[in-house]
């Protein structure tokens, strides 16, 4: 009889196993933390919540009046009249080299793209398939010639929908980011036939070519 | 000959200028198209029935043409409205600069009729309806998810069951016979009693049993006791429904849009709220939960969503998300030597997340994993000056080896104190 209830012991053995590893798979429970004072410090990590602070947010604007290391001023005000100032003032004081213009790529891909697409038409998938309203195309008659100091200006504090960049791009990689727009900016018609050679821009260009003929012949 | 030769010439003059005609015109036309007009001149600050940046397009020509006898006016506003207001003193034009935060209106270069031909086409617009209906309460779909275990513990029940009422049947019939031959009903015994009584008869078959049961429970708790301190799966409900897959997936979001500081330093950041408005502000519904959870970013930072702009001196409020990566207080990791240095993709460690609604824990973090990465990954060492000197070392180092190129572990990625300290 003994070898019986070692079966039935290894029967309900298995049943509890089977229950005990079923319930650490909740998704909404981190698992079984064995001393889990090892895992969960004390000390205050990132973000974890601060509770000397009455609403326990950690990641707080610096003290009034703090400067960073390296850090100059942008004195121009976030005001119509600054945006003409910044476009009288401001020059970008980075050469157009391979090296800045690559490093400009990078940024763009990472922080422009997404709505203003990869040719600066507007055409973002933010635009196509997230319903964002597109940005004005760089080529557009209203931004062709737009100066780079108001570019600046713009990123720093952003304009109509567009949002301020300031906290994620720092001066430089901003004026980076200026010379590759440059670039989309001034498309020859020669760069342009290119681009329709490009499945992905083909429905696209012939679209703003007609805006660009029609508003010239105006 | 000749009569031919020149009727030939005059023919083909005649088409060509026809044809040139034919496309001069056809720019003509195409200018008048409002709906492209209005795409790529205007729907960056308006919409044709809502406000944006600017109020909305539709009804405003009637407005305005009632109110100042003709279209000159609306028209003279939308080439170039500082320069309206100027002229022409038109309080009502003053009045909507100033309702609309003060920001100036891009002048537009197009004619007046374009300018009509936009006007119309904003008041002929209907919104698509037939696509957000149909998504909705997407976000409270569960989907349920076989786990394998739970299927083969019902089989095994269910196959108990079958057998349970089989032998009954079985036992039934048996006793059914005896009373036709006259016999005496065989003595009630049960179920689990018989079949004891069957495993005692069959010592080889318990054997195997038994060792078959004790490796499962075996595996099982190997299992277990492995998952001990491991969050992998780690799935919590959010404060808010954000979906990575709408933003990175679908919409082409640079995971550092948001999480820039997963370059810059130690921890990838959370992104703060004005970073989700750099768009939000102009997507106040999403496909999926409409205006509810977008409206939680709102909340949290005070944005006026009818009236297009910040509430001033809101209390801002924090959005508390659940931490679900989280490393030992013994081990130091550093996202900037990963995705910076190293060139790791960020779905190395934290799977197909552009594919992921909810975010879930991929890669389960133990100590096995990360060593079995160093153990595995190259370390590029081209057109860096920095690694020049250490790579001539290496290969004289690993001479013997002739090892050409390195793994994590040859540059110190096995090390204890790279990661404990």
């Amino acid at each position: 009889m003994s070898e019986i209830k070692f079966a039935k012991i290894l029967i309900l053995g298995a049943l509890i196993m089977v229950t005990v590893v079923g319930c650490t798979t909740d998704p909404q429970s981190p698992g079984i933390e064995y001393m889990p004072d090892m895992y969960r410090t004390p000390a205050l990590e990132p973000y974890s919540g601060n509770s000397n602070y009455p609403d326990s947010m950690e990641a707080r604007l610096p003290a009034e009046g703090s400067i960073p290391q390296g850090y100059l001023p942008y004195g121009i005000p976030n005001t119509n009249e600054g945006y003409e100032m910044a476009g009288a003032l401001l020059k970008n004081p980075l050469d157009g080299s391979d090296e800045i213009m690559a490093d400009g790529k990078v940024v763009y891909t990472k922080y422009c793209v997404h709505c203003h697409g990869k040719e600066g038409k507007g055409d973002g998938p933010t635009v196509t398939a997230g319903g964002h309203p597109p940005p004005p195309s760089y080529d557009s008659q209203t931004l062709k010639n737009l100066s780079e100091g108001k570019m600046f200006h713009t990123i720093t504090y952003g304009k109509n929908l567009m949002g301020p960049h300031a906290s994620q791009l720092n001066v430089e990689e901003r004026w980076k980011v200026i010379r590759y727009v440059q670039t989309l900016q001034g498309a020859t018609e020669a760069e342009s036939a290119e681009e329709t050679g490009d499945e992905n821009v083909e429905s696209e260009t012939p679209e703003a070519g007609t805006q660009e003929e029609t508003a010239m012949n105006n | 000959m000749r009569n031919t030769w020149v009727s030939l010439t005059t023919k083909m003059l005649f088409s060509t200028a026809i044809l040139t005609v034919l496309l001069m015109s056809s720019p003509v036309s195409a200018q008048l198209d409002g709906e492209a007009l209005f795409k790529a001149n205007c729907s960056s600050c308006h919409k044709p029935d809502k406000k944006v940046v600017g109020p909305a397009l539709q009804g405003a020509r009637a407005n305005w043409s009632e109110r100042t006898e003709g279209d000159e006016a609306i028209v003279a506003w939308v080439q170039n409205s500082q320069d309206y207001i100027k002229t022409s003193g038109d309080s009502y034009a003053k009045q909507l600069f100033a309702d609309y935060n003060g920001s100036v209106m891009t002048p537009i270069p197009l004619s007046a009729e374009e300018i009509l031909a936009v006007l119309d086409y904003a008041d002929n617009y209907a919104p698509p309806v037939a696509e957000t209906a149909a998504s909705t309460g997407g976000a409270e779909q569960v989907e349920t998810e076989s786990d394998p275990t739970m299927w083969l513990v019902l089989i095994v029940i269910i196959f108990f069951i079958v057998f349970r009422v089989l032998w009954g049947v079985s036992k039934n019939l048996d006793n059914m016979n005896r009373q036709k031959d006259g016999e005496e009903a065989k003595a009630e015994i049960d179920f689990l009693g018989a079949l004891a009584d069957y495993f005692k008869r069959n010592k080889g078959l318990t054997v195997v049993v038994i060792i078959l049961l004790s490796g499962y429970i075996a595996i099982l708790g190997w299992d277990w006791l492995n998952a001990v301190g491991v969050n992998q799966a780690y799935q919590p409900t959010q404060p808010i429904w954000f979906s990575h897959k709408v933003h990175a997936g679908q919409n082409g979001i640079n995971c550092v849009y948001c999480h820039n500081s997963a370059e810059k330093g130690k921890a990838a950041g959370i992104p703060s709220v004005n970073i989700c408005m750099n768009c939000h502000m102009g997507v106040p519904e999403g496909k999926q939960t409409g205006t509810k959870e977008i409206a939680k970013i709102y909340d949290a930072i005070g944005w006026d969503a009818d009236k297009g702009r910040y509430i001033e001196g809101y209390e801002t409020k924090p959005i508390e998300w659940v931490r679900i990566h989280n490393l030992q207080d013994f081990v130091y990791f550093n996202h900037s030597q990963h995705v910076v240095v190293g060139k790791q993709k960020c779905q190395t460690c934290h799977g197909p997340i552009e594919e992921m609604d909810e975010v879930y824990q991929y890669s389960d973090l133990t100590m096995g994993w990360c060593i079995d990465c160093h153990r595995e990954t190259d370390v590029t060492m081209d057109d860096n000056g920095y690694y020049d000197r250490i790579h001539d070392d290496l290969v004289e180092k690993h001479k013997e080896e002739g090892l050409e190129s390195f793994k994590v572990e040859h540059i110190g990625g096995l090390e204890c104190v790279k990661c404990h300290y």
